[in-house]
């Protein structure tokens, strides 16, 4: 036998996805064509032999939203199995919790889910003072309620915009920017950072809303809603997009539960469950909101990508209302507590949860009496919300397995940390 | 029949709709700041670069204790009344900008300016720096707002 | 163009050499005009749709680069021949050194038939129609070549993907352009435009709801072959890095972002001369003279860059199509309409043969 001229393509290093664990080359056999010269593949006369595509979509990807490889087992243009390889943003911020004092712990949790980083403050800082018994004065619960909202519409809105980008619409992408950068601005005009804020201390909030933030505030609001409904036409409304997302990547209840997803991919499969209603932390008690969740009167299937979608459109909506009940309910007072210079709470374990854009973010704190943490570990939303598409996502296409790791919604460095 | 004639002109009907909204942002001026021409605006609080008054320090050393990252060296010569600081370094491949340094100094020598742009035209240029060797795009007293400057006293600038 | 090349052998200084050679040589000199000229419009189509993009997004595109940003196509032509040319390891060399090639001549060799002005085509031919249909399907096993060459899964996906949607595309496309040979009972280019010559309802597009119809079919059907946005799967760079040509760099890649570019600028062409009325401005005037012709091509130029600029709005305001909601569109939308539109033009041809006079010479489409 002639040494093989043609091209073969290799198969992909790991060898426990390829069926059976034979190690022979994958390769693609032309139809009717001559076929490669293989001792296993006689030529003429025999059935087209096809085999299962091992191949990767690596780190470096334009729609796995950070550094996440995905390894797929495919035939041709179906899926048939797929593993998440994670771990590629680790940066050890549970241990560094352990090395750090508390007050030196906040700023690094901003990374985590970098898209809301006040949110991730909120639930670190209310852990600590859980555990040290520290009570935050009441307009710093207001103060920390309107930047968690104001976070959580400029997460959806850029969710909304990647997630056109990631089914070919470029122009809500750049369209949300324009909000995103207003919404960006105010936040670095009270904080001084644009991304990660370190704005929510432990006992409060670092600073108070001077008069010309809260008008720039007013302004981004009426900017959102005047705009919301432009995306909706470019997105939700179009027939295009409800033909890629309607019926597509269906997550059901049994799944959500089965797996931990928390979150719009939960509300979206029907389960009307929302950690600021159900178990209310900080003052949240004190607002009338909806929690929209997703249902058969709306476009597609109850659980699909269309609906994540779509929960997330309306949650901006009832963060607005949020932002402008809170505004109004604000009482006078400090917003910084009564924190001791050295931090030593007593021996003791916390856990504390609340609703991230992304799902829900917990904190499991274990202390010693020392002025750092004895275990701080970080429950990621993310992390379970990645996880459920190795189920869900068999026997879809491969288009589709973009569509709905798109809408599930996901930040590597919360899955990572 | 009839539902594939309404979804062919829902198709169609979309697309005009989405059209159109791009031809209005088409028509509108965009929203670009053209830096360097332009620059945008930052508050008094914003956390650029530090900005350090070496005259004020008293080498307290609680600035580099507060630092999560370490990032803050600091040396001294001689004890006592007749100390005299040396070097104040701070490495920014380290920064995390995250201003807990600011909060503990006594005499509110540190601050956080506006300035951003560390940009070098040697790789190791810009990343460790000396605020007592007064060169460079740092700043070595403090530009930022001034707190009697109709901020209210615990803005903590 | 056979009279200037009769005029050029008969002139002074080319009398004196045989007629074949200044034939040859005529013919190479008007080749390397036109492609010269496409090459040039290729560059600022690219940069009209980097600032028509940035405009539609809320923000200005590339404006640095000259004025208004003009030379871009100049610096990014000289960044990719800057870069390395790889070529891996596994593939199949000549078969990755020659779908550049045949991708870039499928593009370009149709241009030979359209016609520029009155007379200002440099084959005119017959089978104008027919031709252009046939040497743009010379890009399809330029495509299959280069993702099969490439040996990268990822590559061979996208041109099979590629390859059925483009021939699947060609159905429509070449239908809805029998709907104007119906009409105008020829398939030569020069004499479609002058049929279309006078006022603006004699442009087919106008003439009677099947031209009408069969514009927008041909148009959409042109956006599929072309890979463009919302038919981009072959590109999704979210899918699939580049598809066929992600392991195309440098120089070669530059060699199919022009054939894609020209392409487009062939199809608006195309478009404009069989349906918008070609180089004729939509009043009667007369453009036959020597300065009149030039005036006829700043015409098609400007119906080509409306076109181009409809081209452009629709990739930025669409999601892309699923590979199967591609084909369903083809065969189950476009391909029974533009059907229709034959059968429907092949009637209204009888309905003017037999009303007779002038409204049944505008039915009948000549």
């Amino acid at each position: 036998m002639s040494e093989p001229t043609r091209p073969t393509i290799p198969a992909a290093r790991p060898p426990s996805l390829v069926s059976g664990g034979e190690p022979h080359h994958a390769s693609v056999t032309p139809v009717g064509g001559v076929a490669e010269v293989h001792e296993q593949q006689p030529l003429v006369g025999q059935d087209l032999r096809t085999e299962e595509l091992v191949f990767n979509m690596g780190p470096q990807h334009p729609a796995t939203h950070g550094v996440l490889r995905v390894v797929i087992k495919s035939d041709g243009e179906f899926v048939q199995g797929l593993q998440p390889h994670i771990g590629n943003l680790h940066r050890c911020c549970e241990k560094i919790g352990e090395s750090v004092p508390y007050y030196q712990w906040i700023p690094y949790v901003d990374r985590m889910d970098y898209l809301a980083a006040m949110c991730n403050e909120h639930i670190a800082c209310m852990a600590v003072e859980k555990a040290a018994g520290i009570e935050v004065p009441e307009r710093a619960e207001y103060c920390r309620v309107i930047v968690a909202e104001v976070q959580r519409i400029l997460s959806h809105l850029f969710a909304m915009g990647v997630y056109g980008l990631d089914l070919g619409a470029f122009t809500p992408f750049l369209h949300q920017f324009r909000e995103r950068e207003k919404g960006l601005d105010l936040l670095d005009h009270i904080s001084g950072g644009r991304l990660l804020y370190h704005y929510v201390r432990i006992g409060g909030v670092k600073r108070d809303f001077t008069q010309e933030w809260l008008d720039e505030l007013e302004a981004f609001l009426a900017a959102v809603e005047q705009r919301l409904p432009e995306y909706n036409t470019l997105l939700l409304s179009n027939h295009i997009f409800q033909q890629r997302t309607a019926g597509v990547g269906v997550i059901d209840r049994s799944a959500c539960v089965r797996w931990g997803v928390t979150g719009p991919a939960l509300r979206a499969a029907g389960v009307d469950f929302d950690v600021r209603r159900d178990a209310p932390y900080g003052v949240y008690d004190r607002f009338e909101f909806a929690v929209p969740h997703g249902h058969s009167g709306i476009a597609g299937v109850v659980g699909d990508c269309f609906q994540r979608h779509w929960v997330r459109t309306q949650e901006v909506e009832q963060s607005l209302r949020i932002v402008r009940q809170a505004l109004k309910q604000m009482p006078q007072g400090p917003v910084m507590g009564k924190v001791p210079k050295s931090l030593k709470p007593v021996a003791g374990e916390v856990y504390v949860r609340g609703e991230n854009p992304r799902g829900e973010l917990a904190v499991y704190m274990v202390t010693q009496g020392e002025d750092k943490a004895w275990r701080a570990r970080c429950r990621g939303p993310s992390f379970s919300n990645i996880a459920v598409i190795t189920e869900t996502a068999k026997g879809t296409l491969l288009a589709d397995l973009v569509a709905a790791i798109g809408s599930l919604d996901i930040v590597l460095g919360e899955v990572d940390r | 029949m009839k539902t594939y004639l309404e979804k062919v002109w829902a198709g169609v009907r979309t697309t005009a709709k989405g059209m159109v909204l791009t031809w209005k942002h088409f028509v509108t001026k965009p929203v670009t700041v053209q830096y360097p021409e332009q620059k945008t605006y930052f508050s008094p609080f914003e956390r650029g670069l530090h900005e350090f008054e070496p005259d004020k320090c008293i080498m307290c050393h609680l600035c580099a204790k507060a630092c999560p990252v370490d990032c803050i060296l600091i040396e001294e010569e001689g004890t006592g009344k007749a100390a005299r600081l040396t070097k104040y370094e701070i490495d920014y491949s380290k920064c995390l900008f995250c201003s807990l340094c600011i909060d503990p100094c006594p005499v509110d020598c540190i601050h956080m300016g506006q300035e951003y742009d560390l940009s070098a035209f040697q790789r190791g240029d810009h990343v460790k720096i000396d605020f007592t060797k007064g060169d460079g795009p740092w700043r070595t007293k403090r530009t930022s707002a001034h707190p009697e400057a109709g901020l209210p006293e615990d803005a903590g600038v | 163009m056979q009279q200037w090349l009769d005029q050029l052998a008969g002139s002074g200084l080319l009398a004196g050499l045989p007629r074949g050679l200044v034939y040859t040589m005529g013919a190479v000199g008007a080749c390397t005009l036109v492609l010269l000229f496409a090459s040039l419009l290729a560059g600022e189509v690219v940069w009209l749709e980097r600032r028509v993009a940035g405009r539609m997004q809320a923000r200005i595109g590339p404006n640095r680069v000259g004025p208004q940003g003009l030379l871009q196509f100049l610096a990014d032509g000289l960044k990719l021949l800057g870069k390395e040319d790889v070529i891996p390891a596994e593939a199949d060399k000549p078969t990755f050194l020659a779908a550049p090639v045949i991708v870039f001549m499928g593009a370009f060799a149709a241009f030979a038939v359209v016609p520029f002005g009155y007379g200002l085509v440099p084959a005119d031919m017959n089978v104008g129609l027919f031709l252009i249909l046939a040497l743009t399907s010379i890009e399809v096993p330029g495509v299959i070549m280069a993702g099969w060459a490439s040996n990268s899964k990822w590559a061979i996906l996208g041109s099979m993907r590629e390859v059925a949607q483009m021939v699947s595309y060609e159905m429509p496309l070449g239908i809805s352009a029998l709907v104007v040979a119906l009409l105008a009972g020829t398939l030569n280019l020069s004499d479609i435009v002058a049929q279309q010559e006078g006022w603006i309802w004699n442009w087919y597009v106008l003439r009677g709801p099947f031209g009408f119809v069969a514009f927008f079919i041909f148009f959409t059907a042109a956006l599929a072959s072309l890979k463009r946005a919302p038919f981009d799967l072959p590109e999704a760079e979210s899918e699939l890095v580049a598809g066929f040509h992600t392991e195309y760099t440098g120089f070669r890649f530059a060699v199919f972002f022009l054939a894609e570019y020209s392409a487009m600028i062939l199809f608006s062409m195309v478009t404009a001369v069989l349906f918008l009325g070609g180089w004729s401005p939509g009043f009667p005037v007369d453009l036959t003279g020597p300065a009149g012709r030039w005036i006829g091509f700043a015409v098609l130029f400007a119906k080509t860059a409306f076109l181009l600029f409809t081209m452009i709005w629709v990739r930025w305001s669409l999601p892309r199509y699923r590979v199967d909601k591609v084909m369903y569109l083809c065969y189950k939308v476009l391909l029974p309409f533009s059907v229709a539109c034959v059968v429907g033009a092949a009637l209204q041809v009888l309905v003017g043969d037999a009303v007779g006079g002038a409204f049944g010479r505008w039915l009948m489409g000549r």
